[in-house]
């Protein structure tokens, strides 16, 4: 008895889904439900025809199609569109229309988790010519599946001007199983964060900007001394925050990357014995009362030194402005200026280069204009369009004399939508948005500075690495925490090295190592 | 309840239980009134002392700059004119679509009732995935329309079950009068069922209308043009963007801080719909009451 019960449900449970489906479909077309039963029928089909198409297109590739549809990821800038402009239809599109040929359409990809839409809209059939993609991950994945073009012919061919966005190493690291499958999206800016100081507070007590890293830690004594304040604060609470906000102090020990190269092979830093020392110096100022004592919880620290409340802090540049006004505004008033990272015992020092790409300019394998896309590529890497996509139209947006561009605050600020349509930043393009802005005199500060190469960024990708890293820099994380603050003690570290590669820390770096002994 | 009774003494044990009972209620609401007061404060500071973490409850250096920065979106108006449009549209389509469901399955004489309500109820636990779903809103020609934000869930099984069961509190012996005298279903639907309902119709119509209102999965998923976002999308691109430096660069923050732009974009969106509920409230008493008391 109760088994018939059972198979009855299940039929019911059967018949229930389809005629659910048949209602869902029903009334999603308007044209009752006859025709929403082929269209779910016919759906297996639709997919088949979608990749025939790709293999028809491909063979008879010799002239590109006339409309391009790209999909970006998501820009804030695409929110900044006044009047009757929207993205596809503005000043700057149309040039970009009339000087490629090509009628191309823009679209983003939502920001919140692009890549769940990327795989739905690769899954559909339905896909752009050229699509962004965020994270290495997802990149090698898409690779892996074939669902990409391979792009050496076509860069051989149809894209000179690739040079311009990406040297050899960088699309070296982009290779999956020896072809080229992206452009890597160039990133203009070098560096991001540095260590901004509150320099009237330097001034006021006669200190110099210290260059060592005991010259800092006895500047902070004098600082703590007379104001009683602890001068550092750093945010660490989210994941990741720990990694870059002590980089500029670990940088001093030569554990500021995630991976070192000791005796011509990669090793983690932080399982180093130069890591624990970087541990003790962190421990010893936080037991002093020189860093931050609430540093574990902090989500920012542009207040601390707003309020005078601390002197130092890791900062990126973007957020200077804000600081500057605010100090501005008050009455007690005080400048920030970056200084120099300190330098460690054996002449160690630097910040974390940025310049890293992550996010990757793809053809995926069905698209319908795979040639078009690539010319449009290229067209787009010509220092002419760069030109265009950085300053607007000649005339209207900016002036030309003898060769030197003219643009005002004003005139910049009414295409501040340009951004959207490079695929790349340049450098010249970066220098001149900024300086159109008033942000150079914030960024180029931190130019002089020394920038850490971290050798991973370059390999392509390593599955038993990738998966773990993300888990691994937590773990460490949480326990430098711990080490710092006491709540764990430093003459465990060696168990915690030993965690850390039982993690998967040591399988990951010897994958690594492979890929870094055969480069 | 008899402490309420006039002429019966309350109990010094009920007092004390009132007077716990009101501090801790109070405490919760205040509790999730705060984060809203305080996201208010912000948004109505200045941006100085937003940075500087001086604002709590109370504004500082009073401006509405952030407003102005907000308003000025043109995208504003856009997502705000789609949100509208979803939520009207799509709460009158789920109501009729719920009513008409709610209706026959609430009748007894209905063949196969269980095994319908049964169908309705397994969409509750399970659904086609993610892909799938994708490919039949594709394949019925409603991407890139606001039709994909509102068809696809137009009906929510669980609201269904509410007025099925608010429907069959309504005694049997007003509908066979009715029948009696010639009406036909729909106008007894119509002119006996619906007037009846109206505090459950009323609560599930609020419902609906703050799913619709909130809504934004389906907007990222099946929308790709910019001119049909709904609010909530715009909401989310303008709050949790963590200041890219294209962004600083491309004089997209210029002057008003992020975080007190954050807020005033925040109480933009909940502002509206906020609205909506003093013209309901009064049918709420009764509607929470909904099938608690079946018979």
């Amino acid at each position: 008895m109760a088994k018939t019960k059972r198979r009855t449900k299940r039929t019911a449970v059967g018949i229930g889904v389809m005629v659910f489906m048949l209602l869902a479909a029903g009334c999603g077309g308007n044209d009752g439900g006859n025709k929403a039963a082929d269209k779910t029928e016919g759906q297996s089909s639709s997919a088949a025809t979608a990749s025939d198409k790709g293999g028809v297109k491909s063979t008879e590739q010799a002239k590109a199609l006339k409309d391009l549809k790209i999909t970006r990821l998501y820009h804030g800038a695409m929110e900044t569109f006044k009047g009757s402009d929207t993205i596809n239809s503005n000043r700057l599109i149309d040039k970009l229309r009339e000087e490629s040929g090509f009628n191309i359409q823009y679209e983003a990809l939502p920001l919140e988790n692009p890549s769940q839409k990327i795989s739905i809209i690769f899954a559909s059939g339905d896909v752009p010519d050229i699509m962004t993609i965020a994270g290495k991950s997802d990149y090698f994945k898409l690779a892996k599946q074939g669902a990409l073009e391979p792009l050496d012919d076509l860069i051989a061919k149809e894209m000179p001007n690739v040079s311009n966005m990406a040297g050899q190493e960088a699309l070296d690291a982009v290779k999956f199983d020896g072809k080229i499958y992206a452009i890597p999206y160039r990133q203009a800016q070098k560096v991001g964060n540095g260590l901004l100081a509150r320099t009237d507070v330097l001034k006021e007590l006669g200190l110099q900007e210290p260059g060592t890293l005991d010259e800092f830690y006895e500047t902070m004594k004098t600082i703590k001394e007379k104001k009683n304040i602890a001068p550092l604060s750093i945010a660490t609470s989210n994941p990741g925050y720990f990694f870059d906000g002590f980089t500029p102090f670990a940088a001093a020990f030569g554990v500021a990357t995630p991976t070192k190269i000791k005796d011509g092979k990669l090793v983690f830093s932080w399982v180093q014995p130069e890591y624990k020392e970087f541990l003790e110096t962190m421990k010893k100022w936080y037991d002093e009362g020189l860093l931050d004592q609430e540093f574990a919880i902090k989500k920012g620290t542009q207040d601390t030194l707003i309020n005078g409340t601390a002197v130092f802090t890791p900062m990126y540049w973007g957020s200077v402005p804000e600081i500057d006004n605010a100090l501005k505004d008050k009455k007690e008033g005080g400048t920030v200026g970056f200084i120099a990272p300190p330098v460690g015992k054996n002449g160690e020092s630097g910040l974390q280069d940025s310049s890293i790409s992550t996010t990757y300019i793809i053809i995926p394998k069905q698209a319908k204009n795979k040639l078009g896309a690539a010319q449009y590529l290229n067209f787009l890497y010509t220092p002419e369009t760069d030109e265009l996509v950085n300053y607007g139209i000649e005339g209207t947006d900016y002036t030309k004399k003898d060769g030197v561009i003219t643009q005002t605050p004003e005139q910049s600020a009414n295409i501040p939508w340009r951004s959207i349509y490079p695929l790349g930043d340049t450098d010249a393009g970066f220098a001149a948005r900024l300086k159109a802005k008033g942000l150079l005199p914030y960024y180029e500060p931190l130019l002089q500075y020394k920038k850490l190469r971290e050798e991973t960024n370059y390999a392509p990708s390593v599955e038993a690495y990738d998966a773990k890293f993300t888990e691994l820099r937590n773990y460490m994380e949480e326990n430098s925490m711990k080490f710092i603050m006491g709540k764990r003690s430093l003459s465990e570290f060696d168990d915690y090295v030993k965690d850390f590669n039982a993690k998967g820390g040591q399988e990951a770096i010897d994958a690594m190592n492979e890929w870094y002994k055969n480069k | 309840m008899q402490t309420q009774k006039p002429g019966i003494k309350a109990v010094r044990s009920d007092s004390v239980f009132q007077l716990l009972n009101a501090a801790f209620l109070s405490l919760i609401s205040v509790s999730m009134l705060l984060p809203f007061i305080h996201i208010a404060a912000k948004s109505l500071s200045d941006q100085s002392h937003v940075v500087a973490k001086d604002v709590w409850l109370w504004p500082k250096g009073l401006n509405f700059s952030s407003y102005d920065f907000v308003l000025s979106y043109k995208q504003f108006y856009v997502s705000f004119g789609n949100s509208l449009f979803i939520t009207v549209v799509g709460t009158l389509i789920s109501m009729a679509v719920t009513l008409l469901a709610a209706y026959p399955l609430s009748r007894n004489g209905l063949p196969y009732r269980r095994l319908m309500m049964l169908i309705f109820v397994i969409t509750m636990f399970f659904s086609g995935g993610l892909i799938p779903t994708y490919l039949i809103v594709k394949d019925v020609g409603l991407l890139n329309s606001l039709w994909s934000v509102i068809l696809p869930g137009a009906l929510a099984p669980f609201n269904l079950i509410l007025i099925r069961n608010f429907f069959s509190g309504l005694p049997e012996a007003m509908e066979e009068s009715a029948r009696m005298d010639g009406a036909s279903s729909l106008r007894i639907l119509a002119q006996i069922y619906v007037p009846l309902s109206m505090p459950a119709i009323a609560t599930i119509s609020m419902f609906y209308a703050v799913g619709y209102w909130n809504s934004f999965f389906q907007a990222m998923m099946y929308l790709t043009d910019r001119s049909l976002m709904p609010l909530q999308v715009f909401l989310l691109q303008l709050v949790s963007n963590d200041k890219p430096a294209d962004m600083v660069v491309n004089d997209v923050l210029s002057g008003v801080t992020p975080e007190s732009m954050r807020a005033a974009a925040i109480i933009c969106v909940v502002l509206p719909i906020l609205c909506v509920y003093p013209f309901i409230q009064r049918y709420f008493v009764k509607g929470i009451m909904l099938g608690a008391v079946k018979g």
